[in-house]
């Protein structure tokens, strides 16, 4: 099975700091913004992946490197300049799992409850390990994995073999096998 | 890989990784193959463009190109980096650029050319920094010296909102590149601190009023435990923790410990950065480990290894990370005082003699295969660094009781048949920081995350094994095991009847205990008095005056340093001598029951005197001059000056309970 914790780690910190950084009317939005940021990169990089404009390694370490690079620089050079158009000019635009619409509104519910707000963090938990779970299977794939031997390898559950792969259904199959799992047993609210 | 000029700064499998990527753009190769030559980040920029004003750049490509341009960078300087310490390149220092720089800033020691790099994007950024830091190349830590940086840039007015966020971004990144390092427990990240500080001050200043002076019967002590426990914070939890379990309230006390087992026992730890976190949890687990002592161990032992193994490790990985706390240091923004919250020097004395006393009773249990004698040298070093750190800050005289806990190790355990006492600390200090490193990276690896059903398991091995223990001392009309060591189950002495007949027919109605007036809210918060040993476990800060680490050095060198002092007389010379100094101080009265404990001492005279008797029995008790205690005034030429202050010393601690007037104590005029 594949090891969420660094993504569960990285997803803790960064909503550390975002707490201790923003304000409490701001901080919702800024979660939004960045599960909005990562939500269209990954798909990106899926796409990349899916055109074959991957190259294929022997050793899953080194493609999970590699495809986290491509994706920071997918993130960095391709997203961000593009990003807040993107989201006020298409909120009801579906990326994966996600629309802008709906976790703007959540957002905004979460500026003054703090059920709102342990609901939005969870949810940013909870895409950011899907989105990571996305990209390690795209590794396990560039190493000659099939999508079923993947999908195996990262949840230790063998799946019939699926008709179509894209972004939003592999999320989908990882949020049900992998992460929700992983999230009841590991996730602690931040008080 | 000979053909392509650029290759010359590339090992074999950099080269392969960067042939995979070039091969999967395409045109690239061939491009590259009729433009041969040592620059290759040239011709990748000129590449992108041709793509790109031939309409055929796609997403793929340019961040391929991107990738490629960047791996290729890294890899040369790693190259130039590697062949400059050598001595076999050389090339222009450039200021602007750390990685230039000979001999590097000691705060690289172990970091990697790539993190360097991703500095160097930032460092030049801000005017003026690279000179600055170029000037401390001798300073370990680069947060520190940001630090100081920003205080300089506000003080002159030279700050500004981009400046900052630059300065900031500098050191969040570099406290989260030591974060993956191996000594990474040494180092705090305070950007990644929780912010729990108004939860915790809400906490503090309501407990003073609605906790601590009540007892758990009491309804508001209650509503007060029911508020906080959805609260979730391991500081608070564990106030709630010890305050019941040490009244037997075991499911109160182990529902507070078990919300936070959930935590301790995780990866990643959500509090790994917040001190009073770490403070709490080292709290909980400490208190069970002296519940179950040696039998409760032998008891998880037999029913899983792996929870004892998950236990002992993580406590003393916590212990460790209270010893290192921000100890990679030198700016440290944070005040403390008797009342303030952990972590300071206090509480790391604390830290050292508990894992001195887990290395030396646990070691086998908590690395396998170890020796020993070399466990015995952890546990040396431990008391020895408490020593030392206490002496420093004139807590202590030169003969502590950490120093004697240290000789004790040294010579009862064999060291001093291996090696001097510099060479055993020396060794045991190397050795408990590689350990503490070891057991941090397998806990961040998730080593000691137990599911919510082990969790429950441990829980209920506790549950059970404490109901056991209250049944046996009902049983056996012995005191309760685990409630024994702070006399909230105390044991009696067996002509107790007489003695307190004894101390009545002689006039003799309270004992009494003189302390400072403002001493008396922590006396309420920590639930009783305490030895000055049993202070120290608790970590409670203790006046620095050097007459009175003198006089604790006299207490351990006759090993009275875990007795409560009180007196049969309520006017003791010394009262004077304090108030003279200006000390505001109150008389409080002590019930005649801590007289009659089994480890209760009687003194003949004041018990710092030279040719001062003691003993626990009912005819040490008669050698004192009671007579003599009760008297309203003595001078010290008088025969009995001595006498009249003859003490009963109380074992490590006197519960809240048996001072009768805590809540209305005498001030002394």
């Amino acid at each position: 099975m594949i090891e969420l914790r660094p993504a569960l780690n990285e997803a803790l910190r960064n909503l550390g700091n975002w707490r201790n950084k923003y304000p409490s009317q701001v901080y919702p939005h800024k979660i939004v913004l960045n599960m909005m940021y990562r939500a269209y990169s990954t798909r990106f990089v899926y796409q990349a992946f899916a055109n074959d404009e991957m190259p294929e390694f022997d050793d899953f370490q080194e493609a999970a490197k590699y495809v986290i690079e491509f994706y920071g620089e997918t993130a960095l050079r391709e997203v961000m300049p593009y990003l807040e158009g993107w989201m006020a000019n298409n909120p009801y635009e579906q990326v994966g799992s996600l629309s802008t619409a709906r976790y703007e509104k959540l957002a905004t519910q979460a500026e003054t409850d703090k059920k709102y707000k342990e609901e939005l963090e969870f949810s940013y938990i909870f895409e950011l390990l899907n989105d990571m779970s996305v990209l390690y299977f795209i590794a396990f794939r560039l190493t000659g994995e099939s999508e079923v031997d993947a999908i195996a390898k990262m949840s230790d559950v063998i799946i019939e073999p699926l008709e179509h792969m894209d972004y939003a259904i592999t999320k989908q199959v990882f949020q049900q096998l992998l992460v929700g799992r992983y999230m009841s047993m590991n996730y602690h609210p931040l008080p | 890989m000979e053909n392509f000029l650029w290759s010359y700064c590339l090992n074999e499998e950099q080269y392969t990784k960067l042939y995979r990527i070039i091969c999967k753009v395409p045109g690239l190769l061939q491009y590259l193959t009729d433009h041969n030559d040592r620059e290759l980040t040239n011709h990748i920029l000129n590449y992108k463009m041709l793509v790109e004003t031939e309409g055929k750049s796609t997403l793929g490509i340019r961040m391929n190109l991107e990738l490629i341009k960047n791996r290729y960078d890294i890899f040369r300087k790693e190259y130039e980096n590697s062949n400059r310490n050598e001595n076999e390149f050389s090339y222009d220092f450039d200021l602007n650029h750390v990685l230039t720089w000979n001999p590097k800033p000691q705060w690289t020691n172990g970091m990697t050319v790539e993190e360097i790099d991703y500095l160097d994007h930032f460092i030049p950024k801000v005017i003026g920094l690279p000179k600055y830091l170029h000037k401390n190349t001798n300073r370990e830590n680069l947060y520190d010296l940001i630090v100081t940086y920003q205080m300089q840039l506000n003080a002159t007015g030279l700050n500004d909102a981009e400046t900052d966020f630059l300065l900031e971004t500098i050191k969040e990144r570099f406290y989260r590149i030591m974060d993956d390092h191996k000594d990474a427990i040494h180092y705090v990240n305070h950007s990644h601190q929780i912010n729990d500080r108004r939860l915790l001050d809400e906490f503090t200043t309501e407990a003073a009023n609605s906790f601590y002076p009540y007892d758990v019967q009491d309804e508001r002590c209650n509503e007060f435990a029911n508020k906080y426990i959805k609260v979730f914070h391991p500081y608070i939890a564990s106030e709630i923790f010890q305050k019941y379990f040490r009244a037997n309230k075991l499911n109160v006390a182990l529902s507070f410990a078990q919300q936070e087992f959930s935590h301790i026992f995780s990866s990643p730890n959500i509090y790994w950065h917040n001190k009073e976190a770490i403070f709490g949890y080292v709290k909980i687990l400490h208190n069970i480990l002296d519940a179950l002592g040696q039998k409760g161990q032998n008891q998880l032992h037999e029913k899983s290894q792996k929870l004892q193994n998950v236990f002992l490790e993580t406590l003393y990985l916590l212990l460790s990370r209270m010893i290192y706390w921000t100890d990679k240091e030198t700016h440290k923004d944070e005040k403390y005082d008797d009342t303030s919250l952990p972590i300071n020097v206090q509480h790391k004395l604390r830290a050292y003699k508990l894992r001195g006393y887990l290395m030396e009773h646990y070691g086998e249990l908590l690395v396998s295969n170890i020796e020993n004698a070399d466990a015995n040298k952890m546990s040396y070093a431990d008391y020895t660094s408490a020593h030392f750190m206490a002496y420093i800050h004139k807590i202590v005289g030169r003969n502590s009781i950490f120093k004697r806990e240290a000789d004790r190790v040294f010579h009862l355990k064999g060291i001093f048949q291996h090696c001097t006492p510099e060479k055993a600390s020396e060794d045991g200090f190397r050795m408990n920081d590689e350990l503490a490193m070891a057991i941090h990276k397998k806990y961040k690896e998730g080593k000691y995350s137990l599911p919510q059903k082990e969790v429950s398991e441990f829980v209920l091995f506790l549950r059970t094994y404490f109901k056991n223990e209250q049944k046996i001392a009902l049983e056996s009309n012995e005191p309760i095991s685990y409630l024994q060591k702070d006399n909230f189950s105390p044991a009696y002495k067996s002509d107790k009847d007489e003695i307190r007949k004894y101390l009545q027919a002689n006039g003799i109605q309270y004992l009494y205990h003189f302390t400072e007036k403002q001493k008396i809210q922590s006396i309420i918060k920590y639930g009783g008095l305490f030895s000055y040993k049993r202070a120290f476990d608790e970590s409670i800060a203790m006046p620095v005056r050097e007459d009175m680490a003198l006089t604790r050095d006299i207490d351990a060198k006759l090993g009275l340093e875990d007795y409560v002092r009180t007196s049969f007389c309520s006017r003791l010379p010394k009262i004077k001598e304090r108030q003279a100094e200006g000390a505001e101080l109150v008389l409080l009265k002590i019930d005649l029951d801590v007289a009659l404990f089994e480890a209760t001492l009687y003194t003949d005279m004041e018990a710092t005197q030279p040719g001062m008797k003691y003993g626990a029995d009912f005819d040490d008790l008669k050698k004192v001059n009671l007579s003599a205690t009760q008297k309203e005034v003595s001078k010290p030429e008088d025969n009995d000056y001595w006498q009249r202050q003859a003490e009963v010393l109380i074992k490590g601690f006197i519960p809240v309970k048996y001072i009768v007037n805590v809540n209305s104590s005498e001030i002394l005029d």
